[in-house]
């Protein structure tokens, strides 16, 4: 996908509009949370393939059938006992940070309009 | 109103004058100028109720109580609560690729445990699931919480507080539990506005938290924060929550909305970052209060998330978040269902034991819970609800009041009043705890035991508790001695201060001869001042009644 931003207004396509309720909040907000522009013609017609693939799902016929919400399928819950086995490698997981500050991690400036939401 | 459009229209005509003539080109007119008397009276009048509301409030909480284990809900790493940043962290915790949850089985004893003390029904079969939203302090995208079958659902906490005129009335009240939810907590975040960005501390990311929904059954902050009280109380007791709401580890949202009674529920905000109990209450009065005037305004009430301010009392608005979340929930699909066994009979045969939790076992090894406490030093020491309500309710206060009685020949009705009311009385002027008061059981038991012996009158001994809080070191005694405070016994000195009073006031004399008793008191009263109130009054009213007899 691109990562120019566009000047001109989106053109959505008729289909988009169909399937979500209002595009142009949720194209903002997905662009807001995956810091990546994808307003181009382009990156919306991808974002329309997308979500007419995840509409085959509604093809199958799935009444009285129950989920598989796990391939663990009948297997039991592992219990683990409460003892401390790991942790202590904060210079091992810090090295995989491009951007640290003494011995924390550091997050993308894009998020920060939401940080300050939260408290 | 004439006046002012009038003088409005001239200055209007003037201007106009004024620009033709310094701008002779120009085509622009100046066409109005709105006063504020034009503005108001343009604008629709807002609706004002004419008959003033009986609006109450509606408050429900939602608590999170961090479980009290040495790891985290579905890693083993440490749980603690201040370490160098990122030390308490797997790989798992930063959700790096390839790790998946094991679950804690002393995080799902611990549930039980508490879902128990609440009387709760116990989910048998309880399911994980993920809950999906973006923030730096939540490494995977996603938390995994229970939202579709949580372990516990449908309890009820019963609460008390002292209301009434005198504070001294016990009134019970209980708040039904909607469920009990295992779920992670999130790391920390901290913002740097300076360089404007923010630091991740991933140490608390993943620790085991009880998730408790309380239905809006309370209908103002003191209830709230009483209802608080006996959860954190519950909660220490059993072990299973350490309960500091300062250190994060009980963190309570509440939920507030008002309506006239027996109309539906009002809008509804969320009132967030209230770090003690005392704000709490604070923090929900004031939103209910907020709420009534907007609606006696003829305004309505907005549906949004609210920060509590300490510093000015107040709740504010937090921003908006971005429209409403969609948090895409979604089975766990790393976890299969929770099974808890009720007891040793219903586990399925050749099962290990570590792998199971069974209700039964747990039932059976709570501890004495606050309440069934309370009721037991009423029982066991005759006193009154209040009584022991403030005992339990103040920390190492029980412990105090019995090692006093331990060494005290005194009936523990007679002591308890200076155990709740004397020494809690000073502790809470100073702000003190328990542990630090300056009056040791065994120094309150020695006075107690001087004022039973008849060395010292009631309200001597009060003094004598008020100097020995002033001057740890001195004992009863001491102070006794040196102010001259014990009880003056001596008959023939105590005779001719009687006769003294008498004889100074003939009218009073004739008065108790003439059947009115009361008078008595204000004599008894005047011998105690002449012996600065070291008189024995048994032994001073039994010389009066004589004298006058």
């Amino acid at each position: 996908m691109a990562h120019r931003t566009c000047d001109k207004k989106p053109e959505i396509h008729e289909n988009i509009e169909d399937s979500l309720c209002r595009p142009a909040d949720l194209v903002n907000q997905l662009e807001r949370l995956a810091l990546v522009d994808f307003r181009t013609k382009q990156g919306l017609a991808c974002l329309e393939e997308a979500i007419r693939f995840a509409d085959q799902l509604h093809a199958v016929d799935t009444s009285g059938v129950e989920p598989m919400d796990s391939v663990l399928e009948d297997r039991s819950l592992n219990l683990r006992e409460d003892a401390v086995t790991e942790g202590d490698c904060a210079e091992e997981l810090l090295q995989l940070s491009i951007h640290t500050v003494e011995e924390y991690f550091v997050a993308p400036p894009g998020l920060l309009c939401v940080a300050k939401n939260r408290l | 109103m004439a006046a002012s459009s009038v003088a409005a229209s001239e200055l209007l005509q003037n201007m106009n004058k004024h620009i033709s003539i310094l701008y002779p080109k120009a085509s622009y007119v100046i066409r109005r100028i709105s006063t504020s008397r034009q503005r108001s009276d343009s604008q629709p009048q807002l609706r004002v109720k004419s008959a003033p509301q009986q609006l109450v409030g509606v408050v429900g909480l939602e608590v999170h109580a961090q479980i009290n284990s040495n790891t985290k809900l579905f890693s083993g790493s440490s749980v603690r609560f201040s370490a160098p940043p990122n030390s308490l962290v797997s790989p798992f915790d930063a959700s790096l690729p390839g790790t998946l949850p094991v679950l804690n089985t002393r995080c799902v004893e611990a549930a039980v445990m508490t879902a128990l003390a609440l009387n709760c029904t116990i989910n048998r079969t309880s399911l994980f699931d993920r809950k999906h939203y973006f923030y730096a302090d939540l490494p995977a995208g996603y938390q995994i919480t229970q939202q579709r079958r949580p372990i516990a659902v449908d309890g009820f906490l019963d609460y008390s507080f002292l209301g009434g005129k005198k504070r001294n009335q016990v009134i019970k009240r209980t708040v039904s539990i909607k469920q009990i939810q295992l779920e992670q907590d999130s790391g920390k975040s901290l913002h740097d506005d300076l360089r404007s960005q923010t630091l991740i501390d991933l140490n608390r990311a993943g620790v085991g938290l009880m998730e408790l929904v309380m239905e809006p059954d309370m209908s103002c902050g003191e209830e709230a924060a009483a209802a608080v009280g006996e959860l954190q109380r519950i909660l220490q007791t059993l072990g299973t929550c350490q309960g500091n709401m300062s250190e994060g580890q009980l963190r309570v949202d509440a939920n507030v909305s008002v309506h006239e009674p027996g109309e539906p529920l009002g809008i509804r905000t969320e009132v967030k970052n209230i770090n003690s109990i005392r704000y709490l209450a604070k923090a929900i009065d004031y939103e209910i209060q907020r709420q009534i005037a907007v609606l006696q305004r003829g305004g309505t009430v907005q549906s949004q998330t609210r920060a509590f301010d300490s510093k000015s009392g107040e709740t504010v608005p937090m921003r908006d978040k971005e429209g409403l979340q969609d948090y895409r929930f979604m089975p766990e699909p790393n976890l299969p269902p929770l099974i808890v066994y009720e007891d040793n009979a219903s586990l399925p045969t050749g099962i290990d034991a570590c792998q199971v939790v069974v209700v039964q076992a747990i039932r059976e090894a709570l501890p004495e819970l606050p309440a069934v406490k309370r009721e037991r030093l009423v029982q066991t020491y005759g006193l009154l609800p209040e009584h022991s309500l403030t005992l339990v309710n103040e920390d190492g206060l029980v412990e105090y009041f019995e090692e006093v009685l331990r060494a005290t020949k005194k009936e523990p009705r007679k002591v308890i009043g200076w155990v709740t009311k004397e020494l809690v009385g000073h502790l809470k002027q100073q702000d003190m705890s328990v542990s630090q008061s300056p009056i040791a059981p065994s120094a309150l038991a020695e006075l107690l035991e001087l004022q039973e012996t008849g060395h010292i009158s009631s309200s001597a001994a009060r003094r004598v508790f008020q100097e020995m809080w002033r001057s740890p070191g001195k004992t009863a005694l001491q102070i006794i001695r040196e102010q001259d405070l014990g009880l003056v016994s001596d008959t023939a000195q105590l005779h001719n201060i009687c006769q003294e009073v008498l004889d100074s006031h003939p009218d009073e004399v004739n008065a108790i001869r003439g059947g009115n008793k009361k008078v008595l008191n204000k004599l008894m009263g005047l011998v105690q001042r002449e012996t600065k109130g070291r008189a024995d009054p048994v032994l001073v009213r039994k010389i009066i009644q004589e004298k006058t007899s």
